[in-house]
C-alpha cells in the first residue's frame, strides 16, 4: 500500500514513505513485522496455525497394495515388457538432425534469439522418436518370444478381417497422403524451373554482352586502320576468313553465278554509269545498213529535197509541216471556231 | 510345376509360417452330445468404459476409441455427476464388469480418467491432457479390432513403488485377455507407456513388419497422476502428486497475471508522479568554461575567441 503526498511543496523521498507506512499503527502487515521483530507484547496474540501441504507417499501400503491385487499369469496372458528403448537407427538420428537444421534455418531468419533447445517443434519430434524407440524394442523382443511359443505375430497383408478404423477412413487418409506427395513433386518442379530459367537468363546476358564486346572491338579496329594507325588490315581477313569457312560448302555453279552478277552490276552501274546509246566509231557502225525508224518521203515545194534522202539537207527533211503532211502552202488557222 | 500346384505350395508355406488358429467346427455332430467346455479362458477381465456428462466432442470420441480397441470392454450411459462416485462400483457390478474407466468431465473443459480394479483393489486419478483421437489423418496406421496388443513401458515404472502399482493396473486393464472369444489371432499393434516430465505419456503403433517399423494409429493423450486410493473410487490415499496443479489453479493464475499489468502501471504513474522534478533542471554556468568550438566552424564574433595557433 503506498501512500500518496498531496503536498505540492515538499518533494516525497523514498525514506519518507516507508516512514508514512509504518505510522499506520493496525494494518495486518504492519503487526507482522512488529511480531517479527519481537514488539508485540504477550497474550494480546495467538500464532495462526501453520498450513503446510503434506503429500502421501505410503510406500509400505503401496507395496502390500500391489500384493493383494496383482495377478499371478505367465506372461503370455498379459504380452508386457519393460524395455530400455531401442537404440538409434542411423537414419532416425539423420532425420533428427535434419528436422533440426531445417527448423533453424527457418525460425532464424524472423527470429534472431531462436535456440533449438527451447522450440517446441523440434522438442516434440524429438519425444516422438523416442517413444518409437520404445515400442520398437518392445516388438523386436515380443516377436522373438512369440515365435518360440509358435504364435502368429504379424499380419499378413491379404488377411481381411474387421478393422479398428474403417475402411472408408484409410482412403481419406491415403487421399491426403497422395496430395501432400503430389504437392511436395509440384513445388519441387517450379523450383527447378525458376533455377533454369535464372541460369538460362545469366548464359542470354552473357552472349549477348560477348557479342556486343567483340562488334565494339571490330570498329574500334577499323577507326584505327582509316585513321592510319595500324597498317595491317589482317583482323578483316581474318574475320573474312571465317565467314567464308562459316559458309560452308558453296558449289561451282553458284560461284560462277555471283561471280557473272557481279561484272553485270558493275557494267550497269560502275563508273558512274552506262551512257544511253553509246555509238562508237567502229566498222560495226560504217556498215550498218538498217533503216532509221520513223523516216517518210518528203512531199512539196521544198520537197525537192527530198530525192536524195541522204543529202546534207536531206538529213532534215523531218521539219515541222513534215508531220502533218502537205500543209505548207496553206495553213488553215482555225483560231478556236470550228464550222459544225 | 504349374501355376496351381506352385500357388498352393505357396499357400501352405504362408500357413505354415503363420498358422491360423483352427476354429473349424466339426462337420458332423450330434444334437444330444453335450457342448464341450471351452476351458482356455481363464483371465476373466472385463472393463466398464465409460462418462460422465458434460462431455466435449474430442473427449467422446477418445473414450469411443478405447472402447474400439479394448474387445474385453463393455459400455453404459452417462451418468449423472450428481451421484457420488461409489455408485459406479454398484453399476459395475450390475454389469459383471471388474474394472472401469470413467471419464470425468468438470466445466466441460477439463477431463479426469479413473482407472479403477472394482473389488477391493485401487484406484487411481488422472488429469488427461493433449488428447488426439484416431481419426484424426495424421494417424495413418490400422489395426484388426479386436487383436491382442503388446503393452510397452519404460524402465521408469520400475523405479518407485506408485509407478509400479500403476503399471500393474494399466496391464491389468489395458491388455486384452488370453482366448478371449472376440479376440483376433494377429499381434499386429502396440500400446506404448512412457514417463517424461512425471506424466505418462499413451501411444499405439501398428507394427508394419518384423524389423519393428511402426505407423501410429492412435489414440495418444498424456496421464497426469493426482492420486492412487486404496478401494475402487474411494478410501485411504496410498500416494498423491506434490507437483499436480489443479487446472484452476492455472486459470486464475494466468488471470492474475494479467491484472498485475494494472496494477504495475497505476503503482510506477503514481511513483513518477512523486519523483518528477518541479522546476527544470537549473544549469550551472561554470560548465560553459571548457566549452569549445572547431575554428572552422565558428561564426562571426567568435573567430576572435577559437583560434587555431599555427605551430
Amino acid at each position: 500500500m503506498v501512500a500518496i503526498a498531496d503536498s505540492d511543496s515538499e518533494e516525497m523521498e523514498f525514506s519518507d514513505i516507508v516512514e508514512m507506512e509504518e505510522a499506520e499503527e493496525d494494518s495486518d502487515e504492519e503487526l507482522q513485522r512488529k511480531f517479527e521483530r519481537g514488539e508485540l507484547k504477550p497474550g494480546l496474540y495467538r500464532e495462526a496455525e501453520k498450513v503446510v501441504k503434506e503429500h502421501k507417499n505410503n510406500v509400505s501400503g503401496l507395496k502390500s497394495k500391489l500384493e493383494q491385487f496383482r495377478l499371478e499369469l505367465p506372461w503370455i496372458e498379459r504380452l508386457d515388457f519393460t524395455l530400455e528403448a531401442a537404440p538409434i537407427a542411423p537414419e532416425l538420428n539423420a532425420e533428427i538432425i535434419e528436422h533440426g537444421q531445417t527448423r533453424e534455418k527457418r525460425m532464424r531468419s524472423q527470429n534472431k534469439y531462436f535456440t533449438l533447445e527451447d522450440d517446441p517443434v523440434h522438442n516434440d519430434f524429438v519425444r516422438e522418436m523416442s517413444f518409437y524407440r520404445q515400442a520398437q524394442s518392445t516388438v523386436l523382443e515380443g516377436y522373438k518370444k512369440l515365435e518360440e511359443l509358435n504364435l502368429p505375430t504379424v499380419r499378413p497383408s491379404d488377411y481381411f478381417a474387421e478393422m479398428a478404423k474403417s475402411d472408408e477412413h484409410m482412403q481419406k487418409v491415403r487421399k491426403r497422403l497422395m496430395q501432400k506427395q503430389v504437392g511436395q513433386q509440384i513445388s519441387e518442379r517450379v523450383k527447378k524451373i525458376r533455377e533454369i530459367k535464372k541460369y538460362g537468363k545469366k548464359v542470354q546476358i552473357e552472349v549477348e554482352q560477348q557479342k556486343h564486346k567483340e562488334k565494339r572491338e571490330m570498329l574500334e579496329k577499323i577507326k584505327k586502320f582509316r585513321k592510319g594507325k595500324t597498317d595491317s588490315i589482317d583482323f578483316l581477313e581474318g574475320g573474312r576468313s571465317l565467314r567464308d569457312g562459316a559458309g560452308g560448302n558453296r558449289s561451282k555453279k553458284d560461284l560462277k553465278k555471283a561471280a557473272f552478277k557481279r561484272t553485270f552490276k558493275d557494267k550497269k552501274y560502275g563508273f558512274g554509269g552506262k551512257k544511253r546509246n553509246i555509238k562508237r566509231n567502229n566498222i560495226k557502225d560504217t556498215k550498218d545498213e538498217r533503216p532509221l525508224p520513223n523516216m517518210r518521203k518528203p512531199r512539196g515545194g521544198k520537197g525537192g529535197r527530198g530525192g536524195n534522202k541522204k543529202g546534207p539537207m536531206g538529213a532534215n527533211v523531218r521539219g515541222k509541216g513534215g508531220k502533218r503532211g502537205g500543209t505548207r502552202g496553206m495553213v488553215n488557222k482555225n483560231k478556236g471556231r470550228s464550222r459544225k | 510345376m504349374g501355376k496351381r500346384k506352385r500357388e498352393r505350395a505357396e499357400a501352405k508355406k504362408a500357413e505354415e509360417v503363420n498358422p491360423l488358429p483352427p476354429v473349424v467346427p466339426p462337420l458332423v455332430r450330434d444334437s444330444e452330445e453335450p457342448v464341450k467346455k471351452k476351458r482356455k479362458w481363464t483371465n476373466k477381465q472385463r472393463v466398464l468404459v465409460f462418462a460422465s456428462r458434460g462431455m466435449s466432442f474430442r473427449n467422446r470420441h477418445l473414450m469411443e476409441d478405447l472402447r474400439t480397441l479394448m474387445p474385453h470392454s463393455k459400455s453404459e450411459s452417462k451418468k449423472e455427476n450428481k451421484d457420488n462416485l461409489r455408485v459406479i462400483n454398484e453399476i459395475a457390478d450390475m454389469k459383471n464388469c471388474n474394472k472401469c474407466i470413467y471419464f470425468e468431465n468438470r466445466k466441460k473443459k477439463d477431463l479426469y480418467m479413473w482407472v479403477a480394479n472394482v473389488k477391493g483393489g485401487p484406484s487411481i486419478k488422472f488429469h488427461v491432457l493433449n488428447a488426439h483421437t484416431m481419426k484424426e489423418l495424421k494417424m495413418t496406421g490400422n489395426c484388426l479390432k479386436a487383436s491382442r496388443p503388446l503393452l510397452s513401458f519404460d524402465t521408469a515404472f520400475d523405479s518407485h513403488p506408485h509407478w509400479a502399482l500403476m503399471k500393474e493396473l494399466l496391464v491389468q486393464t489395458f491388455s486384452t485377455p488370453n482366448q478371449l472369444p472376440k479376440s483376433q489371432p494377429f499381434h499386429d499393434h502396440v500400446f506404448c507407456f512412457s514417463i517424461l516430465d512425471n506424466k505418462i505419456w499413451f501411444r499405439n503403433y501398428e507394427v508394419l513388419d518384423t524389423d519393428g517399423k511402426l505407423s501410429e494409429i492412435g489414440p495418444r493423450f498424456v496421464l497426469n497422476p493426482i492420486k492412487v486410493f486404496d478401494g475402487s473410487f474411494g478410501g485411504e490415499t496410498l500416494w498423491d502428486n506434490p507437483q499436480f496443479v489443479t487446472p484452476n489453479t492455472i486459470r486464475s493464475l494466468k488471470k492474475k497475471q494479467e491484472s498485475f499489468k494494472y496494477t504495475d502501471k497505476v503503482r510506477q504513474k503514481e511513483e513518477f508522479k512523486k519523483r518528477k522534478p518541479k522546476e527544470p533542471f537549473r544549469g550551472d554556468p561554470t560548465n560553459d568554461i571548457f566549452q569549445t568550438k572547431a575554428p572552422e566552424e565558428a561564426v562571426n564574433e567568435e573567430k576572435q575567441i577559437f583560434i587555431r595557433k599555427k605551430v
